[in-house]
């Protein structure tokens, strides 16, 4: 007979089989089985993040019952925002929820502004300024290397910024068109926008072609495993 | 009345904003401290969110139940999943589940999903060259071509002479680093934009208008 844990791997790795062949029968078309497989893992996963939020709210309010003072008074203003916004759920009370949906926005809109002007405009142009620094390199080939890479890479940065530029000035105005040499630009820029898609679209393919050679693998590994079971 | 309300609702997400946005450049300690309170609000107030969020997954669901259409068995087996995966964690008797449910369907739907994508992504290349034969789809295609080609050591010829050390090299470090750089300021410089119009009340995506 077998014992406990092999009973479980068997049934997970049975499981497991199972939703690899329901999920990759897309393959052939989309199919109820496949259809059915996804409703199971949106299930699955919308139990699994229930959990994860309400033990995570769970703790964050659990200094109202074994905090000190300070921490209590600190946490009766989320408590009363959050019975607010469960206003949400209902028609009726949608209005409750909205002055906690504009504190979440404002905070929110706050943070991605901080993020984007210290985690990308900065540190963007910083790396962009920094292949000009010649003091890093090593040797007059380096150098000259460096700073022929720093020169393709800061026209390539520019170019891309200028084929996101769509505002007309002067005639350009009354035709809707792009000027010549804008136009020109944004045909570079486009070039540059192309093979950076490319590179990344090259990079997602690769690691989905490893999924797909995993998944493979572990149909014939269970295969193997189940008939080596049965011998 | 409903004017009232919705000046309140900018006012607050506006003071809010620039006391938060405040922190984040202006170094004095009351700011700060202040900061850091209101982003822990947040935080709980983004965990009920995602709980209030799953419950009107969880309604609709049911009223498709209630409705009883050809797609209801979908619903109804959306829900008993959703609920059993709950019930795993909260009693002892079905804990044993909870392996099976992440490693037996969570990991391998997660895995097959994207190796699905791997097959949908070749067909839509293919089909992009069929409908659409420009500059822009074919040097897409001939740069992801040539990443792949360069990226690892092939059958008997072993790693491609001068794409794998040289092209590929040329390609990934400084044509595709000065594109990604363009469109990453491009995007910060966009969502700076539309933070500013927020604070500016231009748009208020909390429902006034």
């Amino acid at each position: 007979m077998l014992s406990t844990i092999s009973q479980t791997d068997l049934i997970t790795g049975f499981l497991s089989f199972l939703f690899t062949l329901l999920i990759l029968s897309y393959m052939v078309g989309d199919n109820p089985a496949f259809r059915m497989a996804v409703h199971i893992f949106t299930g699955v996963s919308a139990g699994y993040i229930v959990l994860v939020a309400f033990q995570a709210v769970v703790n964050m309010f659990a200094p109202l019952i074994n905090g000190s003072s300070p921490d209590r008074f600190l946490l009766i203003f989320p408590l009363i925002l959050s019975l607010l916004l469960f206003g949400k759920t209902s028609s009726r009370f949608e209005w409750m929820g909205r002055p906690v949906v504009a504190f979440m926005v404002g905070v929110g809109t706050a943070a991605v502004i901080g993020g984007a002007v210290l985690g990308t405009l900065f540190p963007q142009i910083m790396a962009a300024s920094s292949m000009f620094d010649l003091h890093k390199t090593t040797g007059p080939v380096n150098a000259a290397g460096s700073l022929t890479a720093g020169v393709l890479v800061l026209i390539g940065t520019i170019v891309t910024l200028i084929y996101f530029q769509f505002t007309l000035f002067g005639k350009n105005k009354v035709t809707g068109k792009r000027g010549k040499l804008i136009g020109f630009i944004s045909l570079i820029g486009q070039i540059f926008i192309v093979i950076t898609l490319g590179v990344i679209f090259s990079g997602v393919l690769s690691a989905a072609l490893a999924a797909l050679v995993d998944r493979i693998n572990s149909l014939i590994l269970f295969i193997d495993h189940l008939l080596a079971f049965i011998a | 009345m409903k004017r009232i309300f919705a000046m309140g609702e900018a006012v607050i997400a506006i003071s809010v904003g620039v006391i938060v946005l405040l922190g984040y450049f202006i170094d004095i300690p009351a700011i700060s401290i202040f900061r850091i309170i209101l982003f822990k609000w947040a935080v709980i107030l983004a965990g009920v969110a995602v709980l209030i969020g799953m419950w009107n997954l969880f309604s609709n669901h049911l009223k498709k139940i209630r409705e009883w259409k050809p797609d209801s068995f979908y619903s109804f087996t959306l829900l008993f999943f959703m609920l059993l995966t709950i019930m795993a964690s909260f009693s002892p008797a079905l804990q044993p589940l909870q392996s099976g449910l992440l490693n037996g369907i969570m990991v391998p739907v997660e895995i097959s999903l994207l190796a699905v994508l791997s097959v949908t992504l070749l067909l839509a290349s293919l089909r992009l060259l069929q409908v659409r034969r420009d500059l822009a789809s074919i040097l897409f295609m001939a740069t992801t071509l040539l990443v792949l080609l360069g990226m690892g050591s092939w059958p008997y010829i072993g790693q491609l002479p001068i794409i794998s050390t040289w092209v590929r090299s040329f390609v990934t470090n400084v044509l595709a680093v000065g594109g990604a750089r363009g469109i990453l300021i491009g995007v910060a410089l966009g969502t700076l934009t539309t933070g500013l119009r927020i604070f500016f009340g231009v748009d208020r995506p909390y429902g006034g208008k």
